[in-house]
């Protein structure tokens, strides 16, 4: 339930572009414990990888509660709105459920035999199946409803391109197709559907 | 030069057997989508000694002072 919290919250802010440093971060803090989230621009190669998520947990102090840190590195030259999808993407693993984590030697391992060989889907481990889902979990951070809703029949009718669309969220300019499609709505049946009901009523 | 694979390596440095183990560890892939696991491996290597050394630090204003609008 906690990213449907996170998502009914930049849902209700009623603005754009939605902010990931101090408004996305602070609620995902919140809402999953994380003590410290780090960005950090780091020098890599952008067609191996635009970035990465490094969690760590560990006693600052003898006798303190652990403390949780997630790194985010993203490449250094990235744009701004691409630089706000890698880190949003990779924020979003802080909803990782332990199974999801990769939290071993083992697991780190199979992570990425499945990255050079990707299994069929429903072979697939759940540290991989998050790797996708995450991407439209910051799709639907980025862009909610209510801004979709905004910027739609504007799309649809020609009035704005891609390209103004992703000026006016600060989101790369190759998602504004995918989050106006149907793909967007199927996916969200998926990831909130009626479990936004529940938390209403819930409440 | 070292003999091992930068996979090893980084099981190594990410899960040692005492002290601080990571948690999590995930990647955004870029452009090229047939990398190895080498690859991957060598740039979480290399971000990490940028870290380590000072070369790379925690960044301020990831949202470059965006001007917000309301709906």
């Amino acid at each position: 339930m906690s990213f449907v919290s996170l998502y009914r919250y930049v849902a209700g802010l009623n603005e754009y572009p939605v902010r990931l440093e101090g408004i996305v971060d602070k609620k995902v803090q919140a809402l999953t414990g994380q003590d410290e989230i780090w960005y950090v621009p780091v020098d890599l190669d952008p067609t191996i990888s635009l970035g990465h998520i490094k969690q760590l947990r560990y006693q600052k102090l003898p006798y303190q509660e652990l403390t949780w840190v997630t790194e985010i590195r993203y490449h250094k030259e990235l744009d701004l709105p691409l630089r706000r999808f890698v880190c949003c993407k990779e924020l979003m693993h802080a909803f990782d459920t332990p199974e999801e984590r990769t939290d071993s030697a083992k697991k780190f391992e199979q992570l990425l035999d499945e990255i050079e060989t990707p299994l069929p889907n429903e072979l697939a481990s759940p540290m991989f199946q998050s790797e996708s889902r995450t991407k439209w979990m910051a799709a639907l951070t980025l862009c909610p409803g209510p801004v979709r809703d905004r910027f739609l029949p504007l799309w649809e009718a020609d009035e704005l391109s891609d390209y103004e669309v992703a000026l006016e969220l600060q989101i790369p300019e190759p998602l504004i197709k995918t989050i106006m499609s149907d793909r967007y709505e199927r996916v969200f049946d998926i990831l909130i559907g009626d479990k936004l009901d529940q938390l209403e009523m819930s409440k | 030069m070292s003999t091992h694979t930068h996979v090893e390596r980084m099981k190594t440095a990410l899960f040692p057997a005492e002290g601080t183990a990571a948690v999590n560890v995930k990647f955004f892939l870029g452009n090229d989508r047939r990398v190895s696991a080498e690859q991957l491996a060598d740039q979480l290597d290399r971000a990490d000694a940028q870290i380590r050394s000072g070369a790379a630090a925690r960044a301020t204003a990831l949202d470059g002072g965006l001007a917000v609008k309301a709906l």
